[in-house]
């Protein structure tokens, strides 16, 4: 029996729970076989490492699993500002197109006086075209001095000379 | 008198209903959530898969409470359709693509991190954690039902007998899926073994 070294059957009942009726002759080999003693001893703590380390990481996934870690908040918050800012952009422009809006229409009744001022202008206008008219000197070619005097008087005295 | 008719016969159908240990499934479900899903977990290697199929097996053990007929143990009923489910659910292609490409996949180096080295030096975790490693990597291709078997055997740590219940399998076909996954994992464990021997 202590020729070949055990098999998994034989490991297998080794690491089971009926290790207290355990077959002497297995412990012998392992008493006699130290590649076999330590790849039980070996194989025996990894399996136990893997078990204890199974049971912690799944813990922690269930844990994290249960009671999600609350990633949304930062996805959430950054759409509420986009909303916002979004909002703000269309809200901004059409306050300051309602407002120049209302301006117009106000000064709208302001605008009469200015057409009588463009009357009198006009009038003016005509007048001193007149002038021009009646006089033999256009009247920008005249002398500063005369320019400044009436221009009545300025044409009278051109005739007389 | 009618009523009184019906009312018996209402009463004789409650009696007639059978009481499992299901009926009060939020105490079954807290009693025995985190070994379900640490099955689930370690055979899909993914939480969110894990999760949503323990919250499937709890569920289908309550609407299935009736077919409890007491003949094995809760935990064996539960990991029964447990393994049912992940049957179904490692069948599709779906899950080949995502068991890969899920950022929640559990692997070799979540496990080691969750290595326990209370009086050990700093070499000897070293080795334990390389043994580690060695053997998820040999567990993760091993074919499913060798996969299964052996995580019930050395995780669960249930009996031969108990796994050939959850498996539905004669206890031979057990014994011969759980004795060639220990080989393939003696194999790795040892050549592992003999590559540290030599550096």
């Amino acid at each position: 029996m202590n020729d070949h070294h055990l098999t998994s059957e034989e490991m297998e009942a080794l690491f089971s729970d009926l290790q207290a009726k355990e077959p002497q002759d297995r412990t012998q080999h392992l008493e006699v076989c130290p590649q076999c003693s330590a790849e039980v001893e070996s194989l025996r703590g990894t399996l136990e490492d893997l078990r204890t380390a199974a049971t912690a990481s799944a813990e922690h996934h269930r844990r994290v699993a249960i009671m999600p870690v609350p990633s949304h908040r930062t996805p959430r918050m950054m759409w509420t500002l986009l909303a916002a800012t979004t909002l703000i952009c269309i809200a901004v422009p059409l306050t300051v197109y309602q407002r120049h809006a209302g301006v117009t229409v106000v000064s709208a009744p302001v605008q009469p006086p200015q057409t009588t001022t463009a009357t009198i202008t006009d009038e003016q206008l005509w007048n001193s075209i007149q002038d021009d008219l009646d006089s033999s000197v256009p009247k920008p070619m005249l002398p500063l001095a005369a320019a400044s005097t009436d221009s009545t008087s300025s044409t009278d005295n051109t005739k007389e000379n | 008198m009618p009523q009184q008719t019906i009312q018996s016969g209402e009463m004789s159908l409650a009696s007639e209903e059978k009481v499992t240990p299901f009926d009060d499934i939020a105490a079954v479900h807290a009693l025995y959530e985190a070994r379900i899903f640490r099955f689930l977990l370690l055979s899909v290697r993914d939480r969110d898969v894990a999760f949503s199929l323990t919250q499937d097996t709890f569920l289908n053990a309550w609407r299935t409470r009736a077919s409890f007929r007491g003949d094995c143990s809760i935990a064996t009923w539960l990991t029964r359709i447990a393994v049912n489910l992940l049957r179904s659910h490692t069948r599709t292609d779906v899950f080949r693509f995502w068991k890969r490409a899920s950022e929640t996949a559990v692997d070799a180096d979540d496990l080691k991190s969750w290595l326990s080295h209370p009086a050990r030096s700093a070499e000897s975790t070293l080795i334990a954690r390389e043994q580690l490693e060695e053997v998820w990597h040999t567990v993760e291709q091993l074919s499913s039902l060798q996969r299964t078997i052996f995580l019930l055997r050395f995780i669960d740590e249930i009996g031969l007998a108990e796994i050939a219940q959850v498996m539905n399998m004669p206890l031979p076909t057990v014994k011969s899926h759980l004795y060639r996954a220990l080989d393939h994992v003696r194999a790795g464990h040892s050549s592992g073994s003999r590559k540290r021997g030599r550096g």
